[in-house]
């Protein structure tokens, strides 16, 4: 899984992205590199992407607004 | 070092007022816990909180075990039940800065990390810096005699 990011594709991708998940940027983050259902997965996967300095983010179970959010 | 801000979908929600993306100030770090280092992951910038928040997941997958932590509750700013943070000793990663921390660890936090005033603001003077774009932060270290 590898594809360049520009803003507005960054965005779809976090939009689309399945809550509760992660993905794997390059280190530049101009790039998708991996995803995971955990961040013991999503890390797996970047290590085996043999990326070097991955920068994970976490998808969210929604984008609504919060504060301090305790589910 | 100055650190852009990372951009995030919306919602129709009108608190963003129609807006379809939002800046945000994320900031990678990463976790020393025990030996193993983490990958580096995208952590908010929040000063509202009041210490340094990551999500168990986390901590897990380098051997944590969470469950061992000081147990204490967190609750938000709007109402709800609180919820139980598990408080533990790492290091943080920040470039080139590593710092020991006390930092809580919660299975369902909306964020992988919270960077709030314990942890993190205690260590570095942060400038918020909207007159760009993209958005950025200053982060300067810190040093105590």
């Amino acid at each position: 899984m590898e594809a360049v990011v520009s803003t507005q594709e960054r965005l779809k991708i976090l939009r689309e992205a399945k809550p509760d998940t992660w993905i794997v940027f390059s280190a530049d983050e101009d790039r998708i590199v991996a995803a995971g259902v955990t961040f013991a997965d999503a890390a797996k996967k970047a290590e085996e992407s043999g990326e070097k300095d991955p920068i994970l983010t976490y998808i969210p179970s929604n984008w609504e607004p919060t504060l301090l959010q305790v589910a | 070092m100055r650190v852009g801000y990372k951009i995030f979908p919306t919602t129709n929600d009108p608190g963003y007022g129609g807006a379809k993306s939002t800046w945000m100030p994320m900031l990678p770090v990463s976790l020393l816990i025990g030996h193993s280092r983490s990958p580096r992951f995208d952590a908010l910038v929040d000063s509202g909180a009041f210490t340094t928040y990551f999500r168990s997941d986390i901590g897990r997958a380098f051997g944590l075990r969470i469950d061992d932590g000081e147990v204490g509750e967190l609750r938000g700013v709007v109402a709800g039940a609180p919820a139980k943070v598990y408080y533990h000793q790492v290091k943080i990663c920040i470039a080139e800065h590593v710092i020991p921390i006390r930092a809580g660890f919660y299975d369902r936090l909306g964020w992988a990390g919270i960077l709030g005033r314990h942890g993190f603001f205690e260590h570095f003077t942060i400038t918020f810096d909207p007159s760009n774009n993209p958005p950025g932060l200053a982060i300067e270290r810190i040093y105590r005699a």
